[in-house]
């Protein structure tokens, strides 16, 4: 009986340092910081189009002109996306003036997702959504 | 326990009552200190906006920061910080102070950087922290 009751307290013991000693999440590299960091980043209009123009512009305004225009913003969020949650398991959505595209693969399940909608220079919204397996 | 018709235990069942709690408590020790261990993360409070760059004439830039403090602060045996900015710089750059080896800590950041020709380009951060 004493032998039980010791075992207990001390199984007890373990639970509790268990608990209060859990790893603690660090990083920021999630969906949402990812969307945010897309709403604040500026190119040159000449990097990701076949526009001969320096001009900076926000990556929105990029990622908006490539839904009706071939250039090369779908390579860069492929390599980008890759680099920051691994090839195949995230899923992109990015829609501009009711025509959608897509970058990654659909798993049907996705542990994190984040959207967001963001002004363009030239009028109306990109909406974007992401998850992230 | 096992106990004679007086209520009192014998030479062995008293040596290896001990010998039983004193294992048992052991292990528990030796658990906790393991998860201390484990639980310290050196990387909690790592800003990664906090570490400046210099732009040069191509995207990779040139870290100003001077590593050695936070590892000095954080009583680390090194750190190492490789940065990615995916299409427009080829490979990683790798930024290392201290020796590697031990415990590693590891986590992963986006942050934006500034670069050449005004380019606010997103940039991924892995660091890594040996204590």
């Amino acid at each position: 009986m004493d032998c039980i009751l010791f075992l207990m307290i001390i199984m007890m013991a373990i639970s509790v340092t268990a608990v209060t000693n859990l790893p603690q999440d660090v990083g920021d590299d999630d969906p949402e910081r990812f969307l945010s960091l897309m709403a604040r980043a500026e190119v040159r209009l000449s990097d990701l189009t076949d526009i001969e123009d320096d001009s900076l512009v926000f990556m929105t305004d990029v990622i908006a002109y490539s839904v009706s225009h071939e250039c090369s913003v779908n390579d860069y969020l492929k390599d980008m996306l890759d680099a920051s949650f691994g090839e195949h398991r995230y899923l992109l959505e990015y829609e501009y003036g009711g025509i959608s595209k897509i970058v990654g693969e659909d798993a049907g399940y996705f542990r994190y997702q984040s959207s967001t909608e963001l002004p363009v220079s030239i009028g109306g919204k990109l909406s974007l959504v992401l998850g992230t397996i | 326990m096992l106990s004679d018709s007086r209520g009192e235990m014998g030479f062995m069942e008293a040596m290896v009552s001990i010998l039983t709690v004193t294992i048992v408590i052991s292990m528990y020790l030796a658990f906790a200190a393991t998860a201390s261990a484990t639980a310290y993360e050196p990387l909690s409070d790592f800003d990664p906006e906090s570490l400046e760059f210099e732009i040069t004439d191509s995207v990779q830039p040139i870290l100003m920061t001077d590593l050695d403090t936070y590892i000095i602060d954080k009583d680390l045996r090194g750190l190492r910080i490789t940065m990615a900015i995916p299409y427009f710089m080829e490979g990683t750059v790798v930024y290392q102070t201290g020796d590697e080896g031990g415990l590693e800590h590891q986590a992963r950041y986006f942050m934006l950087l500034s670069a050449v020709g005004g380019r606010t380009l997103p940039t991924i951060l892995e660091v890594e922290a040996f204590v």
